[in-house]
């Protein structure tokens, strides 16, 4: 297959101009993602954010630069303690769910375990019927953890499609491996403290970030189950100051605040978008590999 | 399976007490369940009974189909079944599709370091909650401030107030979801593509098939069990129609569009202390789920797929 040097196909049959193309319009794509949090980092320094639009809508350097809307988003009633309930919930609530969901999981890779398809229904039937939101609020005020922060630890704690992705996992690791640790004498206990769970890292890596990202980024339950504003997370105070108060404006309940300080307001909302996100843009990269693989993992079993 | 395994397996009693520890291991997870899964299902009661808090979930009165009487002759449930079904079925056909897309185009990309930098990129907004991407949409929006209006306003526009405006809302919606998902969604079909054999496209090369006939004739064939797979599973879900995006987005100018049936009961539950009513409308989308979930599984089975369960 002899082709001219400059041929418009690739090797593999493409055209270069639609190969072009394609890479054109997956980097637009990827400015779609990039450009709004580039937008939003430049306005957040920016000393009059908001009016700077009008000039320079495209923002792509910051109007002036200080770090007075971060200081200031951080002199915010509840922002100390948002972020306190929200690393409490998202580290605690992270190790106690993957340790529980391991621990459960492991005994339905057995396949000869007495019981193993009756307690693997007795998960799944959670799968496909749920109490819903009303039953799940009465449950939680009847054991008492409203207003408790340890309900943000314990409601998600346990997740039947989770406990079947590592169940099935499990079940990948060769038999000849706990058989040889059996041979010498090792306990049940042992086998899996000593044997399974070293090897298991990185799939236990993939539902523990999973889980990080999910409880950092919640904050439906704690709007829901908690009442004092001190024990919210930091998601419920951004809430609170994006987007109720962008809807207030809308219905006319609160007067926009004077042209002196709408700027710094402007900036400051920024600034409050991009402390959420920068721990997940941080966290990001180290991580972005074990999440391919779970689907993966759960795409197989599919 | 059961008669390959009987011959070396135990008895069921030295199998219990070979395993024993392996039950203690199970305790916390199914403890959970009794209190956190199956405790809100006994509470589903409440829907058939008049509940009062001071009453509790056994002392309310039973009032049989009431509260489901009343909720078919509500309009504003039929709504938001409506808008349910509608922002849905949008999904279905434009946020899906766009993760397939997107693997496919990804397939088309030969340099491998390109390809993991434009799949980590589009897959990082699944990371941001919806109170973020909510707020960055107000913020990029907005028709005073926001950098959409400014351009429009740069080309001699008038500002629309796109998040204020029914059918500018919808849009938003499906664009927004597309934003967060097709990376993620993507996942799934660049691992069934990783997948296909690459004799395949070799006999094609060879056949003289340019990438476009190799993409019809061998690709999309070869992933046609996990397109399906995806939209029966997307079916199943029909009733969901995303509560943190709508949540995070509507506003009161825009819900004849935008209230959907979770954000209705949580309003009708949380907001108004309408327990019983809130927790049969609750019921109701559930059952349709679980139908619908059944539903797609048989027929998931039915034409060669496996099944879920």
């Amino acid at each position: 297959m002899k082709k001219p040097r400059f041929s418009l196909t690739c090797r593999d049959g493409g055209s270069v101009l639609a190969r072009a193309a394609i890479y054109i319009l997956l980097a637009f794509f990827m400015i779609t993602v990039i450009y709004p949090i580039y937008y939003l980092f430049m306005k957040s320094f920016s000393t009059y954010g908001g009016l700077a639009v009008s000039t320079d809508p495209f923002m792509l350097t910051p109007k002036g630069f200080t770090l007075d809307a971060y200081t200031r988003f951080f002199t915010q009633s509840y922002i100390h303690s948002g972020f306190a309930v929200t690393i409490f919930r998202s580290v605690v609530g992270t190790v106690l769910s993957t340790v529980v969901m391991a621990l459960a999981a492991y005994p339905l890779s057995k396949r000869d375990l007495p019981g193993r398809k009756l307690i693997t229904w007795f998960f799944m039937i959670n799968m496909f019927f749920v109490g819903g939101l009303i039953p799940t609020y009465l449950t939680v005020k009847r054991i008492g953890l409203l207003n408790n922060v340890w309900i943000l630890v314990l409601l998600p704690l346990c997740s039947t499609y989770y406990i079947l992705l590592l169940r099935s996992f499990f079940e990948g690791i060769p038999e000849a491996l706990e058989e040889a640790a059996d041979i010498d004498g090792a306990t049940t206990t042992q086998i899996f403290f000593q044997v399974i769970l070293p090897i298991s890292i990185p799939s236990l890596m993939t539902i523990a970030t999973w889980q990080f990202f999910t409880h950092w980024n919640s904050y439906f339950d704690s709007m829901v189950y908690i009442t004092d504003t001190s024990k919210q997370v930091v998601q419920v105070h951004i809430r609170r100051l994006v987007i109720e108060q962008s809807n207030m404006l809308l219905a006319g309940t609160v007067v926009h605040g004077g042209k002196a300080d709408m700027p710094t307001e402007e900036s400051m909302r920024a600034a409050g978008i991009m402390i959420t996100i920068i721990p997940v843009l941080i966290v990001y990269p180290f991580v972005r590999k074990y999440f391919s693989k779970g689907m993966v993992l759960g795409a197989v079993k599919g | 399976m059961q008669p390959d395994l009987t011959y070396r397996a135990p008895s069921i009693r030295s199998r219990l007490y070979k395993y024993r520890w392996l039950y203690v291991f199970l305790i916390p997870a199914i403890v959970w369940y009794i209190i956190f899964a199956y405790g809100p299902i006994y509470g589903l009661q409440i829907a058939f009974k008049d509940f009062k808090i001071l009453k509790g979930i056994e002392g309310s009165e039973w009032v049989g189909m009431k509260h489901f009487i009343k909720m078919f002759k509500t309009k504003a449930f039929w709504r938001v079944t409506q808008n349910t079904l509608v922002i849905s079925a949008l999904k279905l056909v434009f946020v899906s599709t766009s993760g397939l897309v997107l693997a496919l185009l990804l397939n088309e990309v030969t340099h491998s370091k390109y390809r993991t930098v434009v799949s980590s990129v589009t897959m990082l907004p699944h990371f941001f909650s919806w109170v973020v991407i909510g707020s960055i949409l107000l913020e990029i929006l907005s028709p005073s401030t926001g950098m959409v209006n400014a351009v429009i306003r740069a080309c001699g526009g008038t500002p629309i107030y796109f998040l204020g405006d029914n059918e500018w809302f919808l849009f938003w919606v499906i664009v927004s979801d597309m934003w967060e998902s097709a990376g993620w969604n993507s996942i799934i079909f660049v691992a069934a593509i990783g997948g296909i054999n690459p004799e395949l496209y070799e006999a094609a090369q060879i056949d003289g098939a340019g990438r476009w006939k190799q993409l019809t004739n061998v690709t999309l064939p070869c992933i046609a069990g996990t397109i399906v797979v995806v939209m029966v599973l997307k079916v199943g879900s029909l009733m969901n129609a995303g509560f943190d995006q709508i949540y995070n987005m509507y506003n009161s100018a825009v819900m004849d569009t935008a209230d959907i049936l979770d954000t209705y009961v949580y309003r009708q539950g949380i907001e108004s202390s309408k327990f019983s009513y809130s927790t049969a409308v609750g019921l109701f989308k559930n059952v349709i789920n679980l139908v619908l979930v059944l539903a797609t599984n048989y027929f998931s089975k039915l034409i060669g797929q496996e099944g879920l369960f």
